[in-house]
């Protein structure tokens, strides 16, 4: 990820807001990206998250220590954000077990066919934090030493990870034959 | 849908609605109000309650006064009060006393 230049940064911290809006410019089409193929169909959800990292960006910049990525600070910035609101969804659905489909439900990418495109399908399956180190590496690129930078895990750690979440796309897409045939 | 797929699919996604960056402005503007109010309240606080405390403490000091200024006080209380008249007419009487 090329990071915007550090002059416009600096700007940003200092308030500048056409700084402020260069940046959101910059970087709000990858924390989009990320969060809405975490949280899924909701779309409030990811709205709300990309708004409260923005606002923790903007909040925190000046402590932003210039000698690292701001794109990492600020995927850092985003992936604990998010994490909270998994965890606040999370107690929710806990609170509406009777209302809600499981995710180990054979239905459940069936269910997702309704609310989401043909990855959502796939997606429903995984765990949140699965799919936001999924797309970080696949479609943002970020190096396992950026990802390990952003969640505070070990790098040897995320690659058996990735590797397990890979494998396990790999036979949600065999296992559901309803999936092959999707169009694209 | 193959695994090659799939990862195509995967980051074909449109970027936030062009109108999210004024909502986050709103929420922004909306912060600072709030902080502005919460500052000033704080800053009328610790003025209130400082003023109080300095006028408490000047108080405090004008109780404690040296001795010569009490002295001073209690004399010039003395002489309010009428007591040097006293004195002074008692004086007069001891000696019309010793001169009959």
């Amino acid at each position: 990820m090329v990071d915007l230049d550090r002059v416009t940064i600096e700007r940003a911290a200092r308030g500048d807001e056409r700084a402020f809006k260069l940046l959101y410019d910059h970087y709000s089409t990858f924390v989009w990206r990320v969060v809405f193929r975490s949280v899924g169909s909701d779309r409030e959800m990811v709205e709300e998250i990309v708004q409260e990292t923005f606002m923790k960006i903007h909040q925190s910049l000046k402590k932003f220590a210039a000698d690292s990525s701001l794109g990492t600070w600020i995927f850092r910035i985003a992936f604990n954000t998010s994490k909270s609101f998994w965890a606040k969804k999370a107690r929710e659905k806990e609170r509406m077990v009777p209302l809600v489909f499981d995710r180990a439900d054979p239905t459940s990418a069936i269910d997702a066919f309704e609310a989401g495109d043909t990855v959502e399908k796939v997606l429903v399956d995984l765990p949140e934090e699965d799919r936001f180190l999924l797309v970080s590496r696949e479609v943002e690129g970020l190096s396992f030493d950026e990802i390990a930078e952003i969640t505070g895990k070990s790098s040897a750690a995320l690659r058996t990870r990735m590797s397990r979440i890979k494998h396990k796309i790999g036979s949600i897409l065999e296992n559901k034959p309803h999936l092959k045939g999707a169009v694209i | 849908m193959n695994e090659k797929e799939f990862y195509e699919e995967l980051g074909r996604i449109a970027g936030p609605p062009p109108y999210l960056y004024g909502k986050i402005c709103r929420r922004l503007q909306r912060r600072t109000t709030v902080m502005r109010a919460v500052f000033a309240l704080a800053a009328t606080l610790i003025l209130a309650v400082g003023t109080s405390g300095v006028l408490y403490l000047h108080h405090e000091a004008g109780q404690a006064l040296s001795p010569e200024v009490s002295e001073e006080l209690q004399t010039i209380h003395g002489y309010l009060a009428g007591e040097d008249i006293e004195q002074a007419s008692l004086s007069y009487a001891i000696e019309d006393g010793e001169g009959k």
